[in-house]
């Protein structure tokens, strides 16, 4: 059951509206590398994970990363208030304002709406959480991308927390895939899959 | 103004070591000492939690309802707990 917590993980006041940082940063809501598809992902695959240690490590990160995720549309929100239509055109963010004025829509940078071909849940304990530290990974690039784009220290402060998060998630798969390996036949990892075959836990 | 904002500050710094630590905690269930480290840190939060509800009104459905959980501004927000 999920309960809400009416506080952001970390604290956003952003002082200058910019369409333009708006229109990159919402690519981490509803793009490839997001936290949409990175709670989705992680709270999809903790159901087929057998042991408790990654059912809680699952259920965990993908909770925090929809944290992050209303942190990056509380981004959005704020880097597009008070916009007259001109900042609009200027900011080159006319061709999401056509479509969603300034709402927070899931789609990436591009204009690409989000889809759950981002992320796999293979039902496979060594090849989710590989997929999972790729994830963390890719996300990590994102953001350094980001702060090549942005020079707004209040919204740079932002992407640098959740950057530095997305190494610590990395961190804590890879423990989690010692666990796992810990778990397995240590001749073969492969000799069984602990989340489908019966009797092998 | 400031005074507002230290108190939603320490509250979101102790949240974040309280987080850290249970996430931490996961992959190290045995850690004793993180435990422990873990429940002062619990203690000193729910000692400071009343003031900050006080200013900016319940943090979850638990704690109020209705005119009282409206009330503050949602954290996406400014003048919310953002």
């Amino acid at each position: 059951m999920f309960q809400y917590e009416k506080i952001l993980q970390y604290p956003i006041n952003i002082k200058n509206p910019n369409p333009t940082y708006a229109k990159i940063i919402i690519s981490q809501y509803g793009g490839p590398d997001g936290e949409l598809g990175a709670s989705l992902r992680y709270l999809s695959q903790r159901f087929a994970m057998p042991h408790k240690e990654l059912q809680g490590l699952l259920t965990d990160i993908g909770t925090e990363e929809l944290g992050h995720l209303e942190m990056i549309g509380t981004l959005v929100y704020q880097l597009t208030r008070n916009l007259s239509n001109d900042d609009v055109k200027k900011g080159g963010f006319d061709a999401y304002f056509v479509d969603h004025t300034t709402g927070v829509y899931p789609s990436s940078a591009a204009g690409v709406p989000f889809t759950a071909a981002y992320l796999q849940s293979k039902g496979d304990i060594i090849t989710d959480l590989h997929e999972n530290m790729a994830a963390e990974q890719k996300a990590r690039t994102t953001y350094d991308n980001i702060l090549r784009l942005v020079d707004d220290p209040d919204v740079c402060d932002v992407i640098k927390f959740l950057r530095e998060r997305e190494i610590v998630h990395y961190q804590r798969f890879g423990e989690g895939l010692r666990i796992a390996t810990d778990k397995l036949n240590e001749k073969n990892f492969y000799a069984f899959n602990p989340a489908f075959d019966k009797g092998c836990k | 103004m400031n005074g507002t904002n230290n108190c939603l500050h320490s509250i979101m710094a102790l949240r974040f070591i309280i987080w850290e630590l249970h996430l931490y905690l996961d992959t190290h269930p045995d850690d004793e000492e993180k435990l422990c480290l873990l429940q002062s840190y619990k203690e000193k939060y729910a000692a400071m939690l009343p003031e900050f509800e006080s200013q900016y009104g319940p943090l979850t459905a638990d704690s109020g309802s209705g005119c009282s959980w409206l009330k503050t501004p949602f954290p996406w927000v400014k003048g919310g707990a953002c």
